[in-house]
């Protein structure tokens, strides 16, 4: 009875010890592929051929990137070129090539007989790929985008880019190619505008011209205008803002007040001097008097009163519209500059794949 | 008979007038100007002693004067006035009028003159024949309007010395008067209402009150630059 539970803690052991981690199954990977890379640049290739066998092996238990596969190939393969078996290091480097176009041999680290091998690897597998677009920030008016897509050899390519929102891919890239090469998109749609902000595709085709193969690849990305802030233009001046340019004289109303005065003096002439006990006077006359000084009080009030044009207030207010519009142009000047300048920001998008 | 002998007076009074001017002012004179006018007059006396009531006598007067500006702020006039006032109410014989006056004016300020001078009247009826000596000083002031060439004036005097032929001196004399004038070129028109009161022997057996108004028309024509185109002299008495 005692056996069981000590069977049970081995076998949970044992499956714990089976299925590691994601991570950490990379990392042993990753530790196995430096210990081979140490033993192969000490030229200990008995030691470090196992290993990088295990690595590529169907049978080896923990992940292994696709990065880290095709480092296990190339070191494999030019392992294999140092011991003497050309066909299978020729073999294992079209393994990694088909897995990653991108490898290449640096010649001042392998020698002449790996990477003549590595050039038969090539002409055997053909394959094309595109590097994953980096977010990058451009202003198309002096920057262009850049992207970089590979031929495993000589082959027909076309780099096509695709608005996926709406319209037809155009190219941007047409022509004979072999290896990396460096596509640039000058952010302009085939009509000569700005892309549109929205999820592009970019479209790899190559056709080899040593196979007739053919190969694709696509990589998304997120194409956004940068938000140019801009300024806003001044209002219109209102009635507040601007001086009255038509008026009347101040003293309009005092011509009212000095008719009255003259036409008073004319009826108390007629009132206070005139003898109660004789009463007459010819007041009428006072009357008519007086009705002509009310008369001219007015005339000299309509006179004053009449609107004219006010110079200095006119002057003011032309100055005041002239320097709006001065402002005015120099902020369309800026919103104009600001929306010219046409940034673009890319980022990369999910969906890559061939 | 009566009118003959008030013009007879009138043309006297302009012929000392010229003879009391002194040569030396003639060369200071800047201005000249002659005057017309007519005038729609009303003459009532109320004489307490006699009884009766109020007589009101009705005429038109015409006139005619010259007026001279002296330097910058002195203006002289002299004129003489004279028609018939009819019987209205109470009277009973009509009386010509005979005035003549010389006038003068000193402006103080463009809207303030000092006037002064003497007014020298006569009324004849067929029985009888009144002299006035009426001296006075007073106030003018003018109200210019905004249009131009029009404006106001107002003034206000008294006769401290007036005499009266056949009376004594009155104790309380004052005339008024409120006129519109509009200038234009070298003519000025004016129409002014004017009342003169004179009251004798106030509060007595023999008070006497007189009173004389005028609406008058006159009619200027400046014959030299340099007088003011509506002067305030002179505002004494019932005419201009």
């Amino acid at each position: 009875m005692r056996r069981l539970p000590t069977c049970a803690g081995l076998v949970a052991l044992a499956v714990w010890l089976a299925s590691p981690p994601a991570a950490a199954a990379q990392d042993t990977t990753a530790a196995l592929l430096r210990t081979a890379r140490s033993y192969y640049e000490g030229l200990d290739l008995e030691r470090a051929l196992p290993l990088l066998r295990q690595i590529v092996s169907p049978q080896w238990p923990f992940g292994v990137a696709t990065a880290q596969r095709v480092e296990a190939y190339t070191y494999l393969a030019a392992a294999l070129v140092l011991v003497g078996q050309r066909d299978s290091a020729v073999s294992y480097f079209a393994a990694a090539l088909a897995r990653d176009p991108f490898t290449d041999l640096d010649p001042l680290q392998f020698t002449p007989a790996q990477t003549a091998a590595f050039a038969a690897a090539r002409a055997r597998v053909f394959a094309v790929a595109a590097r994953p677009v980096a977010a990058t920030r451009a202003d198309v008016r002096t920057e262009r985008i850049r992207f970089t897509v590979a031929t495993t050899h000589t082959a027909a390519l076309q780099v096509f880019l695709q608005f996926l929102e709406a319209g037809d891919a155009f190219p941007v890239f047409r022509g004979e190619s072999e290896g990396a090469r460096e596509v640039v998109w000058d952010g302009l749609t085939p009509d000569r505008r700005l892309a549109a902000p929205g999820r592009y595709m970019l479209l790899v085709v190559g056709r080899s011209l040593l196979s007739a193969r053919t190969d694709s690849t696509r990589v998304f990305f997120l194409v956004a205008h940068e938000a140019a802030t801009l300024e806003d233009t001044l209002p219109d001046l209102g009635r507040a803002a601007l001086l009255p340019e038509r008026a009347g004289t101040a003293g309009a109303p005092r011509e009212l007040a000095k008719g009255v005065i003259v036409a008073a003096g004319a009826l108390l002439v007629s009132g206070v001097v005139v003898s109660r006990e004789l009463g007459g006077g010819e007041r009428g006359g006072a009357r008519v008097v007086a009705g002509i000084a009310v008369v001219a009080g007015a005339a000299g009030f309509l006179t004053l009163n009449r609107r004219h044009d006010l110079p200095g207030n006119i002057q003011a207010n032309l100055q005041r519209e002239t320097e709006r519009r001065v402002a005015n142009q120099a902020i369309r000047q800026r919103n104009a500059d600001r929306l010219a300048q046409a940034v673009l920001n890319i980022t990369p998008a999910a969906g890559v794949g061939p | 008979m009566a009118s003959r002998v008030a013009t007879v007076d009138v043309w006297s009074a302009l012929a000392l007038a010229c003879l009391l001017f002194p040569p030396t002012a003639a060369a200071q004179v800047r201005g000249l100007a002659f005057a017309g006018d007519v005038a729609l007059a009303e003459h009532r006396v109320v004489d307490r002693s006699v009884g009766g009531g109020v007589e009101i006598s009705t005429g038109t007067l015409l006139g005619a004067g010259v007026r001279i500006s002296v330097g910058s702020r002195w203006t002289i006039g002299a004129a003489g006035r004279t028609g018939v006032l009819h019987p209205d109410s109470g009277a009973t014989l009509p009386r010509d009028v005979a005035e003549l006056g010389l006038d003068g004016a000193f402006r103080m300020r463009d809207w303030f003159d000092v006037v002064g001078g003497v007014r020298v009247r006569s009324y004849t009826t067929a029985v009888a024949r009144q002299r006035w000596t009426a001296p006075y000083v007073g106030a003018a002031g003018r109200v210019p309007f905004a249009v131009r060439g029009l404006q106001g004036l107002l003034d206000l005097t008294l006769h401290p010395f007036a005499s009266v032929s056949g009376l004594t001196h009155p104790e309380f004399a004052i005339s008024g008067g409120a006129a519109v004038a509009y200038s234009r070129g070298r003519f000025d028109v004016q129409l002014r209402y004017a009342v003169e009161r004179f009251d004798f022997a106030r509060g007595t057996a023999a008070e006497r009150s007189e009173q004389f108004s005028a609406l008058t028309l006159r009619v200027q024509v400046r014959a030299r630059s340099g007088l003011p185109k509506t002067t305030t002299a002179p505002p004494g008495g019932a005419a201009p």
